[in-house]
């Protein structure tokens, strides 16, 4: 057996009990396998429950323990950053905890906030600089503007009050509190991004997430301003309009004008 | 290819624990390792916390993901972000293990332990000498502890560790920790280990807990035990003063424990140096 078809053996092995050990390996082989087969799913399991801290406090050890390892299964890790383990269990979690929307959006803002707390460090625009930017523009330009977001700025939508979420899972939890918190009485944007060198997040307006989704995606900002006219009407649309860019200016959510 | 000069200091890791006490305090350590992969990142605080405590001290890179064992080849991306980290923070050397980590399809996360065959050395080589090339500088290899010794082996783990260093010109990352742990599991003496290897290569030495027992492994969650400071003194009378340091990664104490183990290995240091001075 080559090299290669050796290490894709060994590695297959330790990811399924079903997959085959050499037949040629003698108990001690197989004992000493064992240990490398544990630590694979102590430390990539230990890896999850450290990234989604909260999560876990949520769903109880026991069922975190359960969904990590199917996780596992269902995505072993195929790049060399071992936090990478934990990209898509969120969508992990939808899929076996459809009821429990809560658990699902609490660990996307886990992962938000991880993904964002090394994200490339850019100076944000600021209001000077907006203005600089924007000194020369007509209604035309103005229509035409199109912004370049920070690195790690995320958004979804959710039913559940994260901000909440957060506090009665943070450093004295209050499990059952979490757990018996009643969904938003409407959905609402969450968005994730980097201040300084702390990841944080809020919760904005379902019109404002969807303009700030347009605009991430290369969207003029007249577009924008279009759908949210087509949604709030032109008297509202207009002044969410400047309140967001506003928003999202003194945020630092905006690395630049493009 | 540039060589690694000889430098005997004492040194300890970075850990996320003891952020603070580098950044505030003034820590009695000649220079600081860190796990390349935690600081492989595209910014915020961990690179600002690295490049504060690399304006006060010597830091040295150590790796747990370049699989140079791979026979399905090194991945390219992770070189070339290795290779940003090392321009951005002129680390001392780069080091990282005699392991494999993957296959083509999925990564262990795990020091993955090879078969010692005329193949497997082909392979190495072939990817360390590409990953020397890629970070323009010779790599240290260190000695994994190892639960499982393959059937096809050809040669012991010091005799390929040894060739390796021949035909690739790298330096050695001396475990003393892992041969005793290895030692242990295999069955083979830690004073022949030493004797095979080429310590004029040598150019640092990992101190780490282990835990016993029939098979005993290498958790890095305990001080260091008397058998491997023994060890220590045997490997130092060997390849005289060279930068020591000791791992923790698990259990992690206040890092006044860890200085204090360091003073332990800075007292056997000057007793081996004293002793070869006398010979």
């Amino acid at each position: 057996m080559t090299l290669a078809a050796q290490q894709s053996q060994f590695i297959e092995a330790l990811m399924s009990d079903d997959a085959p050990l050499p037949e040629h390996w003698q108990a001690r082989e197989r004992a000493g396998y064992a240990i490398y087969r544990n630590a694979y799913r102590a430390r990539l399991i230990d890896t999850l429950q450290e990234t989604y801290p909260r999560t876990a406090l949520l769903v109880g050890s026991e069922a975190f323990g359960a969904a990590a390892a199917h996780h596992l299964i269902l995505h072993p890790p195929t790049g060399w950053t071992l936090d990478d383990a934990g990209k898509g269990f969120a969508e992990t979690l939808d899929n076996l905890f459809p009821q429990d929307r809560d658990v699902c959006e609490l660990a996307w803002t886990e992962w938000a906030m991880q993904s964002a707390f090394t994200a490339a460090d850019i100076t944000p625009l600021d209001g000077p600089g907006m203005v600089t930017a924007t000194q020369s523009f007509d209604d035309r330009a103005w229509q035409d503007l199109r912004l370049r977001f920070m690195p790690g700025l995320r958004f979804r939508q959710v039913h559940h009050d994260c901000r909440a979420l957060w506090e009665l899972l943070g450093a004295e939890p209050n499990i059952a509190a979490a757990r018996d918190l009643a969904p938003l009485a409407e959905p609402q944007g969450c968005v994730v991004w980097r201040e300084g060198m702390r990841a944080t997040f809020t919760l904005i307006g379902l019109a404002e997430m969807q303009a700030l989704a347009l605009m991430m995606d290369g969207a003029s900002y007249g577009a924008a301003c279009d759908h949210l006219v087509s949604l709030l009407g032109e008297a509202a649309a207009l002044e969410l309009a400047g309140a967001m860019l506003a928003r999202w200016l003194s945020s630092g959510w905006i690395a630049a004008v493009q | 290819m540039m060589s690694v000069p000889p430098f005997a200091g004492f040194g300890l890791g970075l850990r996320r624990q003891h952020y603070r006490d580098f950044l505030e305090g003034t820590i009695d350590v000649d220079f600081v390792e860190v796990i390349s992969e935690n600081f492989m990142v595209d910014g915020g605080k961990p690179l600002a916390v690295l490049e504060a405590v690399r304006q006060k001290h010597d830091v040295v890179l150590h790796g747990v993901s370049l699989s140079p064992g791979s026979a399905h080849g090194l991945d390219r991306n992770y070189l070339e972000r290795l290779r940003m980290l090392a321009e951005r923070i002129e680390p001392r050397w780069i080091s990282d293990h005699l392991c494999w980590t993957r296959s083509s399809a999925h990564n262990s996360h795990d020091l993955l332990p090879l078969p010692y065959t005329a193949e497997a050395l082909d392979v190495i080589c072939t990817n360390i000498q590409i990953a020397q090339d890629h970070l323009r500088r010779p790599l240290l290899l260190e000695n994994p502890s190892s639960y499982l010794s393959f059937p096809e082996n050809e040669m012991s783990e010091w005799e390929f560790l040894a060739e390796v260093v021949h035909r690739t010109g790298s330096y050695l990352l001396l475990d003393v920790n892992n041969i005793y742990v290895s030692a242990h599991n295999h069955g083979y003496s830690a004073s022949d280990y030493l004797d095979g290897l080429p310590l004029d290569r040598v150019r640092q030495i990992h101190l780490a807990g282990h835990t016993p027992g029939e098979i005993a492994i290498d958790t890095h969650d305990r001080a260091v035990c008397s058998e491997v400071w023994d060890l220590l003194g045997e490997a130092l009378s060997l390849t005289g003063p060279v930068a020591i340091m000791i791992e923790r990664d698990d259990a992690i104490p206040p890092l006044s424990e860890l200085l204090d183990e360091l003073n332990v290995a800075r007292r056997i240091a000057a007793s081996a140096t004293r002793e070869a001075a006398a010979a």
